[in-house]
């Protein structure tokens, strides 16, 4: 072999440095390519996260505005059985009634209605001292159960002086109709 | 004795400080020393130190920061170098004086050295473009100095004024010179010290501080066992001698003096200041006599205190004007002529240093994204996977509100209702019944009084604002009452929900204690 001349050890020279520009250039840019996609998988995940927040934001006050609701009802749905509550209700209604002062007559239970949102409809009869029956009315709402009065008739009593006798429609409303999807009722 | 202030502090909360160049620096710490009068103040520590001004004399080596002097004596080998124990003790001296903490930055010092070995001379450059003056300076001091410029320090001064519109023409130049290895082992002992120095002459640092004549003058500076002499005409220096008596040995070579006699005689200057004398009257006047009546002689003391001398003073003026550079300064590369671009030099520790750090930043300022993306995207998907899975509670969260929203607005308001008819029925009334369902349809039988009670019931329900029609059905009069059958709608719940109905508070509290007549408040 001949020995290298001093332009052919120049040629190697550059060659090698050239070549190894280029090594470092290429793998400079593959690691300069896998952080630059870090980076943006990291962007996107942040973005991520403000659009979440973005969405979670309103629910703070709407958090407050349940437990309002809840705190004045007492009502907590997540609680309550669609098979017994209507049986539940009736007799939570019965208690108060007796707690009031007031006595019932009969009670009938009907089930729903065509409109779909009741469970069930509790017509009941009573008679008692007129306090009594206003806080029996203003309770019925607040016995931790979804009731809603469709109608009221009250009527003194004239066989008892300071009584009156009421006719009340109580509808029980089917909670399980807001846990469906679909259900848009508000 | 006060020194001229040259520093200030802006207020004592401030954390900026001026210093006598004009920066402002940071303040980065505080100690307390004891001031002369005995009490205590608290001493300021920059991360850049005051600059320390430096006069390396032949005998004596003297430095001032601040107000703080010091003085050393310097003992010097036949070829004029500083020896091993000399430096020993200057780097020992300097450091406690300096007291630099290892957090500041090295101390800037203008150190004037004395012309022991140095060089003076002025060169004329034929006409040149401005580009071409380093080049021809170079081959002008390698042809009028004894050794080559790479083995000297020198610096150069521009005498002639610069060409007004760049024409090449005649430049002059003095350029004062030295041996290479003085200045470095002036400026390694200094560097040593925490100090990074920059050299000038100390005959031309004492010109500063002598109230310099419009004639041609000298300085004599007498140190403890040479004195050095310097000449000037028209502010230039033309002569630089050193002579071997000073203060100390002037009486013991009483001969000796004559040839500096002699050549103080020479130069055309008649005005002599003579420095460093101290109170070494005796001397002056004995060197006064033998100069003659021709040479004005006049003594210029800087004072007596530790470490200040003509030369000292002279450089922290220098260090106060010209943005604190010397107009000569001495380097051991080639000084960069004003307006020739010269290579960056980054063989000085600071400039380096700050490369460092200027360096450090911005890799950080690059890396920092992506160091971001790398260290904190596991902790942030994990977050954004924890909500994502929480998220079916947002649905019934909005299920329950929906709910809860649909129950309050369908609770009929049969109270309110009630209590209307309570507080708008006239006394008397007798109502047989009342009938109401959840579509707000109100039904009402009952007999009145008259048919005015009537109208005024009737009236007194439309204006509280709850009912949005109120109908008399039917009116019959029967023994002195009338049966009346009424009905009313009360209004939608949005419509209903500005009214505030029922008793107020102070109504209940009458209630409870006693009769009283409700009334109704429509808002």
């Amino acid at each position: 072999m001949r020995p290298l001349t001093q332009r052919d050890q120049r040629t190697i020279r550059y060659g090698g440095i050239a070549v190894g520009i280029y090594l470092v250039l290429f793998c400079v840019l593959h690691v300069w390519k896998f952080f630059e996609h870090k980076r943006s998988d990291y962007n996107d995940l942040v973005q991520q996260a403000h659009l979440l927040k973005d969405q979670i934001e309103p629910y703070q006050t709407k958090i407050l505005v349940v437990q309002k609701l809840m705190k004045e009802y007492h009502l907590d749905a997540a609680k309550l059985s669609e098979a017994t509550v209507v049986a539940q209700a009736s007799a939570a209604i019965q208690d108060e009634a007796k707690a009031d002062g007031v006595a019932l007559g009969a009670i009938h239970e009907s089930s729903a209605q065509s409109t779909g949102l009741e469970l069930a409809s509790i017509h009941i009869q009573g008679n008692g001292p007129v306090k009594g029956t206003l806080t029996l009315l203003d309770r019925l709402q607040r016995l931790g159960y979804p009731l809603i009065i469709d109608s009221v008739q009250v009527i003194p009593n004239n066989m008892q002086p300071g009584q009156v006798k009421f006719d009340l429609t109580i509808a029980v409303l089917d909670f399980e109709q807001w846990k469906k999807p679909e259900a848009a009722h508000a | 004795m006060k020194l001229p202030g040259e520093q200030f502090i802006k207020s004592s909360a401030d954390r900026f400080m001026k210093a006598p160049a004009g920066r402002f620096i940071n303040l980065h710490a505080e100690r307390f020393i004891k001031s002369p009068a005995g009490q205590f103040i608290k001493e300021r520590r920059y991360i850049v130190p005051a600059p320390v001004y430096i006069e390396m004399g032949v005998d004596t080596f003297r430095a001032l920061q601040e107000n703080e002097g010091l003085e050393l004596p310097l003992e010097r080998l036949n070829n004029g170098r500083l020896s091993d124990a000399c430096r020993e003790n200057l780097a020992v001296g300097l450091k406690a004086f300096l007291k630099r903490e290892k957090w500041q930055l090295p101390a800037r010092a203008i150190c004037a050295i004395a012309g022991t070995g140095l060089s003076l001379r002025r060169l004329v450059l034929p006409p040149a473009p401005k580009s071409e003056w380093q080049r021809l300076l170079l081959l002008q001091i390698e042809t009028e100095f004894p050794l080559s410029p790479d083995e000297l320090a020198w610096g150069c001064r521009q005498l002639s004024e610069e060409p007004a519109h760049g024409a090449p023409v005649r430049q002059e130049f003095m350029v004062a010179a030295v041996r290479k290895e003085v200045l470095e082992d002036y400026s390694s002992a200094l560097a040593n010290c925490g100090v990074r120095p920059v050299f000038t002459l100390a005959a031309l640092a004492r010109s500063r501080f002598c109230p310099v004549p419009d004639e041609p003058y000298s300085i004599l500076d007498l140190d403890s066992k040479h004195s050095e002499w310097i000449a000037f005409e028209n502010n230039i220096p033309a002569v630089l001698r050193i002579f071997p008596w000073g203060t100390d040995n002037f009486a013991a070579t009483e001969q000796t003096p004559d040839a500096a006699i002699e050549a103080i005689r020479s130069q055309p200057g008649r005005t002599l200041f003579l420095t460093g004398a101290g109170d070494r009257h005796e001397l002056v006047a004995a060197l006064a006599r033998k100069l003659g009546d021709g040479i004005n002689c006049r003594r210029v003391e800087a004072g007596e205190e530790s470490g200040w001398s003509a030369g000292v003073f002279g450089v922290r003026q220098w260090a106060g004007m010209n943005g604190g550079v010397p107009s000569l300064t001495l380097r051991t590369k080639p000084k960069r002529i004003r307006g020739v671009p010269a290579k960056l030099q980054l063989s000085d520790p600071v400039l380096r240093q700050r490369a460092l750090v200027a360096t450090v930043l911005l890799i950080g300022f690059l890396v920092l994204p992506y160091a971001q993306a790398l260290l904190l995207k596991p902790y942030v998907a994990h977050k954004v996977a924890a909500i994502q899975s929480q998220q079916g509670r947002l649905t019934t969260i909005d299920r329950e509100l929906t709910f809860l929203q649909y129950l309050k607005e369908n609770s009929p308001p049969y109270l309110d209702a009630l209590y209307l008819f309570g507080t708008a029925a006239p006394p008397g009334t007798r109502l047989d019944s009342v009938t109401m369902n959840k579509h707000g349809e109100v039904s009402l039988s009952g007999s009145f009084g008259s048919f005015q009670q009537v109208v005024d019931f009737r009236t007194k329900l439309i204006q509280s604002g709850f009912f949005s029609t109120v109908s008399v059905d039917e009116q019959v009069p029967a023994q002195q009452k009338l049966n009346v059958r009424m009905t009313a709608v009360w209004k939608p719940v949005q419509a209903r929900e500005r009214l505030s109905i029922g008793p107020s508070a102070a109504e209940i509290a009458q209630a409870t204690n006693g009769p009283a007549s409700p009334k109704l408040s429509n808002h």
